[in-house]
């Protein structure tokens, strides 16, 4: 090829790449032909990773922290350094973060959601145990005087009491995690961080509508959710007194 | 343990708090026969509730004994005592996450009963704490009075059938009324089901009211008298324990003997005043003080009248 | 587009996090795979359009050629692509060379001349282990520019010629400011004007309403493609040097030799600043995908089978 030669030397030649539809090419507010022309291949996907990262970080957090919790109840000591660790995790930029992480565990989902589940422990630990602790001391020494074990406390009395505050922290994590989990797009092109750093980059006003409003969307249905589930769970603490 | 009461014996019991150099409780001997209530009364920190606590063990103690029924607490499971003692305290501790329901059928459902005993045991017990079972079953404590409460809380107690209740103040935080009702409501509950019952309470008035024997603690836990409300108030151990009952303890006396033990005069002229027999003396010599009558009529339960008693003659006796 | 690095910001991050020895159990618990024997091709990109596209070019002409390829886009800034870069997460990426000494390699002063500017790096990269590639034909620098009215008014060429502009506004991204403001009084005279940050407002859109009279901008933005907008000249560089130049692993040369990095250099030689504005305009304008563009650019110039 003779051609390529030459060309390598001079002016490369520029093809054409096609044009955006007008409203695209003015950046209008919304553009509804790009939503549907990208609605399969970039937002939906954005959108169900998104979720994933959110989920996944959320139980795994919850699970980790719950534990933790359990046994600061059960030993005092463990607290202060459970707390001091989370505390420290929670205050360590999420860019930081992911240079300590990326040598090890790599550009992948695992490294962000390390860094997601890290971020969680905080609010979850301490609601947890603060909802364990802030069972009155009347009904713990009732409790104790019918002759509940330990563990029937615990399993019976002082986790079901603490169910509100868990579902506090629950909720505050699953918001702030919903808006943390879009820094994952700085380590892997995954969830809705993905376009919506794209899109703040380009200005390109439809993209940020769609992505930004999907996670909004998405942390008001979660929190929704959650206090639904909440209702169901705990009928006592709606309980008001009747007439 | 379930079902028949059973006899408490303390002996000889101390117990000193870990860096207290006082015991809270000193050498307390005494003995509540199965099916009576006694009462504890004393002064703030003469050791009341670490007494009581000492019986389920919710206290551990090192001198001296208590049995239940001839069986040394230190002998029995811990939990399996605790389970076979109702417990009731003064801010009653109703689990706010169950309903009433199941707040009653705690112990039951520790001791594995089945669910159709449970829930027919439940609403017997609402019964008996006249709550009416259909009302009241679903509610969460959050939705009960005060007094609704200690009502849930007296039943949950007795739940299982226990022999021995204690129970720490349990009327101390309700209104004077709400009190005096459920006061004369444990005693036709203690009619119906006869426990050996430790009644905690700083109210003088309350033990006599309750009590078939009353223990007078003084500070550092020392028993100062053990001994039936009568003759407590009749022969009071020393000065503190005529101190400790009060300067009014012949009017209180009257408050142990009604109008049917007096020999009655026979009727003379018109007189308003009525009261049925089973009325005690003090409350029977409160009604002519207020209303500046200087005798008043005995009635039968036909309001059929009986004979009269005279302001005198109450004076004379409550001397 | 912003290109600009957070770096104090980073920096003092990144000694908290090393001080968390905790945490580095955590991570170590989650330690990958042994390394393989061969190094493999991963092309990694950073996080925005351009590099999407360079990325791509890079990508697809290796595969075309025969090779296998991974990709990793959208890494979030220059220190955390350069961690990926060392621990071998990627092994080819393309990176601008005054960034490459300012930023990986916390250079203060620059080297006068492109080439120079290009040796440095090399030599620095080639210490520890990548090495630099042909660069390309453009850059992709700070540029002030502005409206062809305004640069007729006041006659304005170069940088200098801003002294004579009364009442002087410029944008730019916030942290220009701090870092060019003193350096344009220095060398060309330029103070006392008025700094506006740029936020959420592209720097053409209020060069275009008159809100400022002009825009630090980046030399390969598409509406600098029309004769719209004057770039206004920078006679003693003192925004320093951007070509472009792929940072490869050297394990990929010892590896591949020619073949590879003649593939790769086919490519960088194409890229003219035309060129570049043009993929721009497709990718953020026109929102076409960066991969299309890269493929159609690719099979025009003979570097892949149509
Ligand atoms: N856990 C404890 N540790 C140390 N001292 C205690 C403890 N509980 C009670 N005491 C002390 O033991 C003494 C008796 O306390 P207790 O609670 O039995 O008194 P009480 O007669 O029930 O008083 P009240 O009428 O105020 O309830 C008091 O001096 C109290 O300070
Ligand atoms: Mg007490």
């Amino acid at each position: 090829m003779s051609g390529g030669l030459l060309l390598a030397q001079g002016e490369p030649i520029i093809p054409d790449f096609g044009e955006g539809s007008d409203c695209v090419v003015e950046n209008r507010f919304f553009c509804p032909d790009w939503v549907r022309d990208n609605w399969a291949g970039v937002i939906q996907p954005a959108l169900l990773q998104h979720v994933k990262l959110v989920v996944i970080a959320v139980a795994i957090g919850f699970v980790l922290s719950f534990a933790a919790a359990l046994v600061a109840h059960r030993y005092r000591l463990v607290e202060a350094p459970f707390t001091a660790f989370s505390a420290v995790v929670y205050t360590i930029p999420s860019l930081a973060l992911f240079q300590l992480l990326v040598p090890v565990t790599g550009l992948t989902v695992t490294t962000v959601e390390i860094a997601l589940v890290g971020y969680t422990l905080l609010i979850l630990f301490r609601n947890t145990l603060e909802g364990l602790r802030s069972v009155p001391p009347d009904v713990l020494e009732a409790a104790r005087g019918m002759g509940y074990t330990r563990g029937q406390t615990l399993w019976r009395v002082e986790l079901p009491l603490a169910v509100p505050a868990m579902f506090a922290g629950l909720r505050v994590a699953v918001v702030s995690t919903i808006a943390l989990a879009t820094v994952a797009a700085l380590v892997i092109p995954y969830g809705l961080g993905y376009p919506i750093f794209l899109a703040l980059r380009e200005a390109f006003k439809t993209e940020i509508v769609v992505a930004g409003g999907l996670a909004v969307l998405m942390a008001l249905v979660a929190d929704a959710l959650l206090v639904a589930a909440q209702r169901a769970l705990t009928p006592w603490a709606s309980a008001r007194r009747l007439a | 343990m379930s079902g028949a009461a059973a006899e408490i014996v303390f002996d000889r019991v101390t117990k000193r708090y870990p860096g207290r150099a006082e015991a809270a409780v000193s050498d307390l001997s005494l003995t509540v026969p199965a099916g009576e209530i006694c009462c504890l009364v004393g002064p703030s920190g003469a050791g009341k509730t670490t007494a009581m606590k000492l019986v389920n063990r919710l206290i551990d103690f090192e001198e001296g004994d208590i049995t239940i029924g001839g069986e040394s607490v230190r002998s029995l499971d811990l939990t399996e005592l605790r389970r076979g003692i109702g417990y009731v305290i003064q801010q009653v501790g109703l689990f706010p996450h169950m309903t009433v329901a199941e707040n009653i059928s705690t112990v039951p459902r520790l001791r594995g009963w089945e669910k159709g005993r449970t829930r027919l045991r439940v609403d017997e017990l609402l019964d008996l704490v006249d709550l009416p079972a259909e009302d009241y079953r679903a509610r969460f404590p959050s939705q009960l009075s005060g007094g609704e409460r200690q009502r849930v809380g007296l039943a949950r107690a007795l739940a299982a059938d226990p022999p021995a209740m204690l129970m720490d103040e349990p009327f101390g935080a309700l209104d004077p009324i709400t009190r005096a009702r459920l006061q004369h409501e444990l005693l036709r509950i203690q009619g119906a089901v006869r426990k050996t019952i430790i009644f905690v309470t700083h109210d003088i008035d309350e033990a006599i009211l309750l009590a078939d024997r009353i223990a007078i603690l003084r500070e550092g836990g020392v028993l100062a008298q053990y001994d039936t409300p009568a003759r407590i108030l009749e022969h009071p151990a020393d000065d503190f324990v005529e101190r400790f009952i009060g300067s009014d303890r012949g009017i209180k006396l009257l408050s142990l003997r009604r109008l049917d033990e007096l020999e009655l005069a026979p009727l003379d002229g018109a007189i308003d005043l009525r009261a049925s027999g089973d009325t005690t003396m003090r409350d029977a010599l409160s009604q002519m003080i207020t209303h500046g009558s200087r005798s008043l009529v005995v009635v039968d339960s036909e309001g059929q009248p009986r004979g009269v008693v005279t302001l005198d003659a109450l004076a004379a006796l409550a001397e | 587009m912003i290109r600009k690095h957070n770096r104090r910001a980073a920096k003092a991050a990144y000694s908290v996090a090393l001080g968390v020895a905790l945490l580095l159990g955590l991570s170590a618990a989650a330690a990958p795979a042994a390394p393989q024997q061969s190094t493999p091709i991963i092309v990694g990109a950073k996080n925005f359009p351009e590099q999407y596209i360079l990325g791509q070019l890079y990508r697809q002409a290796l595969v075309a050629a025969g090779f296998k390829v991974g990709y990793k886009e959208n890494i979030g800034s220059t220190e955390l692509i350069d961690t990926a870069l060392k621990s071998r997460q990627i092994t080819l990426y393309p990176e601008y060379t005054g960034v490459m000494l300012s930023v990986t390699f916390k250079r203060k002063s620059l080297p006068k001349t492109p080439q120079a500017t290009y040796s440095l790096a090399k030599q620095l990269y080639e210490r520890r282990g990548q090495t630099l590639l042909a660069r390309t034909p453009f850059q992709d620098r700070d540029v002030i520019a502005v409206t062809r009215a305004t640069a007729k008014r006041y006659n304005l060429k170069t940088l200098s010629d801003l002294k004579r502009v009364p009442n002087l506004s410029i944008a730019g991204f916030p942290e220009w400011n701090t870092r060019w403001r003193g350096q344009i009084g220095r060398q060309y005279g330029v103070k006392g004007f008025k700094f506006v940050p740029l936020a959420g407002i592209s720097a053409y859109q209020l060069l275009d309403q008159g809100d400022v009279l002009a825009a630090d901008v980046f030399t390969t933005d598409p509406p600098l493609l029309g004769s719209k907008y004057v770039q206004l000249r920078d006679p003693k560089n003192m925004f320093g040097f951007q070509h472009v130049a792929p940072v490869v692993d050297q394990r990929l040369v010892q590896q591949y030799g020619t073949r590879f990095t003649s593939t790769i250099n086919k490519v960088t030689r194409l890229l003219t600043v035309k060129a570049m504005q043009a993929m721009n305009k497709a990718v953020i304008v026109d929102q076409r995908p960066a991969a299309r563009v890269a493929d159609a650019f690719l099979k025009a110039n003979g570097l892949k089978k149509k």
